[in-house]
């Protein structure tokens, strides 16, 4: 990711350069991931040579351009050195980072201070991080408000103004019809900015709506080192194909009532999972395509069967949890009251 | 000067008025929100403070004071914790006046929100006295939303909503949109109040 990142940069450089040759700014793209890199690099040499050849002035840029790629590199080495706060533990800065995202309390026990639209002041006590975002980082829609998602994979990488094309249906593509970035990727550095200050690392504002918090250096750097690495595995239950959910049949428990819990479940799952391939396909033509195709992973329920007396459920449900995780229980069943 | 460098500099040129304009189109300030006057009938329903205590909106609302109102609910993740944190600001401002205003926020998920849960709610954004928080059935729930025109049939498709009256007077301020202190402080002070 952080090699990523370094490339993203290296391109944006090389459009400064394309956009000084006279390249229309709305024509030029920049790639969605690294795997364009060598193909776009190619055609910027390319354009590179043909400056060469119309002015000699153009060589004088390119050398500037030169010396300003170089110290970008080198920035970007130092901003990479910065990424756990010292003196802290990996798991020490998660939890603190934890505390401040989904509480909004400061590693000193304080409430985080911000302010909202522009002149509101507010505190973590009444709205954290996660209201908005949500815990996993995924982001959220309420009513008029979009709220992006804070996870490291999606901040650290751009983001697009509507579909990604892959490769080959890029090149097939008018310029014009092609994604372009919302707003290119953040790196620690331009995260900060944006959590203290409200710019993205294209110097656009953010909504005022997003509050601008006031953080010291060393508590941006643990808020930053969590959100890196926020939901950057799926959640327990949760694989690249599969989403298990279980529920829970008490012994005892009359057929016919067994049958009212289960066979409703079972027959969603058996029916979404047969229309998942159809929705998978289809999502490759939206807004969205990439979260749509991951939300259509296919389900499993397992049956989690509890016997002895209710003293003893406890720790058979954690066995069950142990032997094989589920990303969430749906109902369940057993003789009086749970 | 040679041709070549004459369409050299006009392309410069060009180039710049190009990057300037278009510096200048995004830096223009769009209005964030909507402000227009209205005339509202209120209807005569009773409601729950989160006292418990049965409020007859009507009363609450021509109490002789300012009004400020707005459509929240408890467990709304973003819009009313910024319009909540916009009237604690309002009371913090006014300080001892504070009770001067009243505030009045009206659930639009009365199935949840118990006086119990508005309670928390209050507490959570430090409300003062003069701030009350509305819950009924759902059925005088929706008479109110609709007679706001702020009718929604569904909690997460809400939109920020900010109605003002002044005392002694049927017209309403509907801002729509979010707005910051300055904007309500202006819009509060043009009620009458101080």
């Amino acid at each position: 990711m952080e090699r990523g990142v370094e490339e993203h940069r290296i391109i944006r450089l090389l459009i400064l350069l394309r956009r000084q040759r006279g390249d229309s700014p709305r024509n030029s793209v920049i790639p969605a991931c690294p795997e364009s890199f060598s193909a776009f690099q190619k055609d910027s040499r390319r354009a590179l040579l043909a400056g060469m050849t119309n002015s000699r002035h153009i060589v004088s840029v390119v050398m500037v351009v030169l010396v300003i790629l170089g110290s970008a590199i080198h920035s970007f080495a130092a901003d990479k050195s910065s990424s756990l706060p010292k003196g802290l533990s990996k798991e020490e800065a998660i939890r603190l980072g934890e505390v401040m995202y989904r509480d909004g309390i400061l590693p000193s026990g304080e409430p985080v201070q911000a302010v909202v639209e522009g002149d509101i002041p507010v505190e973590g006590s009444m709205f954290s991080c996660a209201h908005c975002h949500m815990r996993s980082g995924l982001g959220s829609v309420e009513g008029t408000i979009i709220s992006p998602a804070t996870n490291g994979e999606k901040l650290y990488r751009s983001r697009k103004g509507g579909q990604e094309f892959t490769e080959q249906q890029k090149e097939s593509l008018p310029s014009r019809f092609r994604a372009r970035d919302i707003r290119a990727a953040y790196t620690d550095k331009t995260l900060a900015q944006a959590i203290r200050a409200g710019v993205d690392p294209g110097g656009k504002k953010l909504d005022p709506i997003m509050p601008r918090y006031q953080l010291g250096g060393r508590e941006l750097q643990i808020l930053v080192y969590y959100l890196k690495n926020l939901s950057s595995e799926p959640s327990p239950g949760v694989t690249e194909t599969t989403i298990r959910f279980a529920t829970v049949v008490g012994e005892g428990v009359s057929r016919e009532d067994r049958d009212a819990v289960l066979l409703p479940l079972e027959t969603y799952v058996r029916d979404r999972n047969a229309r998942a391939p159809y929705y998978k396909a289809r999502a490759g033509y939206r807004l969205f395509a990439e979260e749509m195709d991951r939300s259509y992973r296919s389900l499993s329920l397992q049956k989690w069967e509890l016997k002895g007396p209710p003293a003893t459920w406890r720790s058979q449900l954690e066995a069950y949890y142990k032997k094989e995780p589920v990303f969430a229980l749906l109902g369940g069943i057993v003789e009086g009251s749970w | 000067m040679t041709k070549k460098q004459n369409i050299i500099l006009i392309m410069v040129v060009t180039l710049i008025c190009i990057f300037v304009a278009e510096r200048a189109a995004f830096s223009e300030s769009k209005p964030t929100y909507k402000r227009s006057i209205e005339k509202y009938a209120v209807p005569d329903v009773t409601l729950v403070n989160q006292d418990g205590k049965k409020v007859k909106l009507v009363s609450l609302i021509n109490s002789g004071k300012p009004v400020m109102l707005d459509f929240i609910y408890g467990t709304c993740t973003t819009i009313c914790p910024v319009l909540s944190a916009g009237f604690t600001n309002l009371q913090n401002r006014l300080g001892q006046d504070a009770a001067k205003v009243q505030l009045i926020s009206v659930t639009i998920d009365p199935e949840y929100d118990t006086p119990a849960v508005m309670k928390d709610y209050l507490k959570r954004f430090r409300a003062k006295p003069g701030w009350d928080f509305l819950t009924g059935s759902r059925e005088n729930i929706d008479r109110v939303m609709r007679a706001f025109n702020a009718y929604v049939p569904n909690k997460m498709a809400h939109y920020p909503l900010t109605l003002l009256k002044a005392p002694n007077s049927d017209q309403w301020v509907r801002i729509y949109g979010m707005v910051g202190m300055s904007v309500l402080m202006t819009e509060y002070k043009e009620l009458g109040g101080k």
